[in-house]
């Protein structure tokens, strides 16, 4: 096993005794149990772990936690557990761990110098505005392969991932995020001073006698936290760690993502709801601003602690520390503490509370200019400011160093608060924004809310230490946004954070701009001469972290995607080769191919069986709805455009449904099974909201009226069976029954009692021909659809889908709502003012005396023929007078349904054109990609005009 | 996601329920108004920044129609009120 070199032999919390294999780019290297990728690539020396977004410049480790925007990976590269965009910081390793770098090409080592000046060229601020500003050609020809090649974050491997995700939803009375100092304290003083029972604390009417249910998150995993007090508090309370809470929503709802890791499920998503929720989620470091900040090698001074303190891994043998804050000062004693050799400690302020405390040589009110190397840092140049505290002296001095640990400062974590509406302000002394007031039951606490437990008081505003342009002093590491990008953008006129953010991509990488947003908001506040205040902040944004799609889909995938509703008969269409057609949730036979038969094929077949011999089709899928009550037939009246209360037992009426503007929204038939009884049947997809729109006027404004709504749909199978020879099946499947026209009439209803079974037949028809439907209980329905099967075959019949279905209509020129209608279209507009009711009141009758709805010349419903019959129109075919005519042309309306017709030999169509009918017989033409198509109005029905066929003896 | 409260079942996740907008008292006789009334009773929103008091169906529960006062901004609901009796309230 290789030594790690940089492995102190004791202290942290990893367990030594256990080493685990990983392999970074190929090469095997050895870590211990508990060990994050970043602190085991630490151990081994290595810093350089990726290649920067744009400018290709070498990135290293350089924190220890998910503010992490150098050290970028990707895990098990083409594998089913891939995973881009991974922080070497937040991955735990294990055996087999298998991590790449990101953007390496062709090595993460090898510096391709030549191309990084050609990118850094084009890769400027604004460079997405003014690229695309640009003539297209460029785009195509120069950018676009570049960025493809060298740009991205990692690859997406295009292979099923599979790993187990799951989803739990709970309810706290009070969540703590963050179990450091505060979050720690705060639930510990919660369970000393309150009793476990007292609800009253946060809903004073509540009577509830429960224990209370508190919850304390962390994202860290246990070990990495004060495991003791934390396994005493979850004695009492709920705790879930190594779990980030990532989106903050209304109502004190949040999201978490739990890291399970175990054999079975890899990630859980939470969704909880709480009470009150207590933030703690501490503070960030911020980086410093200079030449050559983004070095491997150059660390937050805090992180270069925890690897110490948590991993027992020295991040360096020669030191320098860089702050303008007390904080960095007891990193720089541990650091000393752990062996490294700190060289000195530069303080950009006038003096040091340290001084004289310590034997590191302290440089106070000096500066690094620049920090030199070239896959890692080698020295950095100092340098002491002027008393005019702008500029420094001419004399410099170069201390060499492998490792450089910076602090300028601390960002509050208050990314959830931001979340959840609450606002921010910056606080002058503490050179951060903090929360003021929140929109939400929150309360900040800790270091979130700028209570350190150090004295930030002395910190020095100065973040940048401008050098030349800025050109090679990152702000944004992830996103290669540099101190120069910023000053462009502000001459350019961006004046606020969120023009700049926009323009420079400054905080939008994978890390949300933990570490880079403070400095940007000061650089542009610098460079408009304004308050940073007044520059204002954005607000945050759910993920705090980045989360798989995987976590977040859940158990939510094939088959569990969407719910898939198929009817009782749903098994015997499989068995006969039916291609389904999905109608919303529900399967539907669309047709029934034999071998060899092309759809349309199919179709004529299906078609011509129906009009010459018979057919049956499953209609089970059509809505259903019991009405009872003795108001039954009033509310009819109300929600129909046609009169059903004189509707008499045993009849069955066709009905439509219109808004309160007078569009058709729904229709269906309807049957009087007995007084205050109706059965009512509405088109598939509008099942639902039919039910919803009559419980409205039911609940809200009638609510005196006694009708009782059941919705019945899944109750009932429904088997249309039509043609000239359905009476013969008829009789054969209902011997007792007279099927003659004089006993079974046409539009008339008759629940039949066939071995026990109550069958609902209907003697109705949609298309045309002599047809009845039966309403079968669901559970009977694939037996009685079965046994008409075998009834018809002496008849060759046929079962048919929907298709056939649509264009069997069609030649009788029916209407389906939602194809003929669009929400625009009004029953007048269909020509059906037979169905429109002159002697009652109606949902939408007043709105056909607006102008608009009673004007001539709307758009109404007609027939139309290619002159060629070979040719079918496209559904949604414009039509037009003039097909040459000056451009934009009229559209004189549009085709709304299309199809071959078998029975007539030929295409034929329904569409809605202004003025309807009045145009029958003129030409228009349809022009579809480049051909122009001349075609005929004619009657929309083209079948059997006078209906004869369906009341044939 | 919203908890909403149905005034008969308590306390839901919003997936429960359908929105019905805002709630509007329905004129007590139409053909009475002009056409520009008819059509604002029909086609125009308040669009409220602020209380709002609208109607939701607890579709895929008790199916029964109730209104609740939102707050369009913060989303933080007041009362719900079963629909006979807000639709009486309602001017
Ligand atoms: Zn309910």
């Amino acid at each position: 096993m290789i030594k790690q070199k940089f492995r102190q032999t004791a202290g942290g919390v990893i367990n030594r005794e256990k080493s685990i294999s990983f392999t970074f780019n190929n090469k095997r290297l050895y870590g211990y149990d508990g060990d994050t990728l970043a602190s085991a690539l630490l151990a081994n020396g290595i810093h350089l772990v990726s290649r920067s977004f744009k400018t290709h410049r070498a990135r290293g480790i350089m924190s220890a936690g998910t503010e992490e925007a150098g050290a970028i990976v990707q895990i098990s590269k083409n594998t089913p557990k891939s995973q881009p965009n991974m922080r070497a910081t937040e991955v735990l390793i294990y055996d087999g761990l298998a991590a790449q770098s990101v953007n390496a090409w062709p090595s993460v080592k090898f510096d391709i110098a030549s191309i990084n000046k050609l990118f850094s060229k084009y890769l400027f601020a604004g460079f997405y505005y003014k690229t695309f500003m640009w003539p297209k050609s460029f785009w195509k020809l120069l950018y676009e392969p570049m960025i493809r090649q060298m740009g991205g974050l990692g690859k997406c491997d295009i292979i099923n991932d599979d790993r187990e995700y799951e989803r739990n939803n709970d309810f706290f009375d009070l969540v703590i995020i963050g179990a450091g100092k505060a979050g720690l304290e705060y639930a510990e003083q919660f369970l000393r001073t309150h009793k476990t029972k007292d609800h009253s604390i946060f809903d004073k009417q509540s009577t509830n006698d429960t224990t209370l249910k508190i919850l304390l998150v962390d994202e860290n995993p246990l070990l990495y936290l004060n495991k003791e007090r934390i396994q005493k508090l979850g004695k009492e309370i709920n705790v879930l760690t190594h779990t980030t809470v990532f989106g903050y929503y209304d109502n004190n709802y949040l999201c978490a993502v739990e890291h399970v890791n175990s054999s079975k499920i890899d990630q859980r998503i939470w969704h909880i709801t709480a009470k009150q929720v207590v933030l703690a989620t501490g503070a960030i470091e911020r980086p410093f601003v200079f030449k050559n900040n983004d070095l491997p090698g150059i660390m937050l001074a805090n992180s270069v602690q925890t690897y110490i303190s948590r991993f027992g891994v020295r991040c360096g043998k020669d030191a320098v520390v860089f702050t303008n804050n007390d904080s960095a000062y007891q990193v720089a004693f541990d650091m000393k503490a752990a062996g490294i050799n700190v060289k000195a400690i530069i303080d950009i302020r006038k003096t040091s509370p340290f001084e004289g405390r310590t034997d590191i040589p302290i440089f106070t009110q000096s500066v690094i200019l620049e920090a030199q190397g070239k896959n890692h840092i080698k020295s950095v140049t100092v340098s002491q400011i002027k008393s005019d505290e702008q500029s420094v002296y001419r004399v410099k001095q170069i201390i060499s160093c492998d490792l450089l640990a910076v602090s300028s400062g601390w960002t509050p974590s208050v990314h959830l608060h931001s979340q959840a509406g609450g606002k921010l302000s910056f606080d002058d002394d503490k050179a951060c924004f903090v929360p003021t007031t929140t929109e939400q039951n929150n309360v900040s606490i800790g270091a979130c809310n700028g209570d350190f437990s150090f004295d930030i008081s002395s910190i020095s505003k100065k973040w940048e230490i401008e050098n030349g342009i800025g050109k090679s002093s990152y702000v944004d590491f992830l996103e290669d946004v540099s101190a120069l990008d910023i000053r462009i953008a502000a001459k350019e006129g961006m004046s606020s954070v969120e023009l700049l953010k926009r323009y420079t991509t400054v905080g939008m990488g994978v890390d949300q701009g933990k570490t880079s947003n403070v400095n940007a908001i000061g650089i542009l506040a610098n460079a408009l001469d304004k308050p940073i205040d007044l520059v204002g902040t954005t607000r945050f944004r759910a993920p705090y972290t980045c989360v798989n799609f995987g976590a977040l889909a859940g158990k939510e995938l094939g088959d569990l995607l969407d719910p898939v509703r198929t009817t009782p008969i749903h098994d015997w269409h499989v068995d006969h080769g039916a291609v389904f057609e999905d109608v919303g949730q529900w399967k539907r036979p669309w047709y029934f191919p034999r071998t060899h038969e092309s759809m349309q094929e199919t179709l004529n077949r299906e078609c011509l069986a129906v009009r010459t011999s018979v057919g049956m089709m499953d209609a089970s899928t059509l809505g259903k709805i019991d009405i009872q009550g003795k108001d039954s037939g009033k509310f009819l009246d109300l929600i129909y455009t046609n009169m059903f209360s004189s509707l008499k037992v045993g009849s069955v009426k066709y009905g439509l449904m219109c808004h309160e503007d007078g569009m058709i929204f729904d229709d269906g038939v309807t049957a009087k099974i007995a007084e205050n009884h109706y059965y009512m049947t509405t088109t598939t997809g509008g099942a639902a909201n039919v039910l919803d729109w009559m419980e409205y006027w039911l609940q809200t404004e009638y609510p005196d009226w006694e009708v009782y709504l059941t919705s019945i749909t899944e109750q009932y199978c429904a088997i249309a069976v039509s043609g000239p020879h359905v009476k013969k099946v008829m009789k054969h499947v209902f011997p007792e029954e007279s099927f003659s026209n004089e006993s079974f009439t046409f539009m008339t209803s008759k629940d039949i009692l066939l071995n026990g079974i109550n069958i609902r037949v209907l003697r109705i028809s949609f298309t045309g021909e002599l047809a009845f439907e039966l309403h079968v209980p669901s559970y009977h329905g694939k037996e009685i659809w079965e046994q008409v099967y075998q009834a018809g075959k002496p008849y060759a019949i046929t079962p048919y889908g929907t298709e056939t279905m649509h264009i069997l209509r069609a030649e009788k020129g029916f209407i389906i709502a939602g194809q003929e209608t669009d929400g625009s279209v009004t029953p007048l507009d269909l020509d059906m003012n037979w169905i429109v009711s002159k002697k009652k009141d109606f949902l939408g009758k007043r709105s056909f005396l607006r102008k608009d709805t009673s004007r001539k010349n709307r758009k109404k419903l007609v027939g139309i023929i290619t002159k060629d019959p070979k040719v079918v129109l496209p559904e949604g075919a414009q039509l037009v007078k003039d097909p040459h005519g000056s451009i934009p042309v009229n559209m004189e309306g549009h085709v709304t349904s299309s199809y071959y017709s078998a029975t007539l030999k030929r295409s034929i169509a329904l569409a809605l054109i202004n003025g309807g009918l009045e145009n029958k017989g003129k030409t228009l033409y349809a022009p579809i990609e480049g051909s122009i198509i001349p075609v005929e109005v004619t009657s929309p029905v083209f079948y059997d005009p006078k209906g004869d066929r369906q009341h044939a003896e | 996601m919203l908890i909403i409260k149905c005034p008969y079942c308590g306390d839901r996740e919003e997936t429960e329920f359908s929105y019905g907008g805002e709630n509007k008292k329905r004129p007590a006789d139409p053909y009475s108004l002009s056409d520009k009334e008819w059509a604002e009773y029909l086609f125009f929103k308040k669009n409220t920044v602020g209380w709002h008091n609208e109607l939701w169906n607890h579709s895929h529960g008790c199916r029964r129609w109730f209104s609740i006062e939102r707050h369009t901004v913060t989303n933080e609901i007041k009362q719900s009120t079963p629909s006979q009796l807000s639709m009486e309230e309602n001017i």
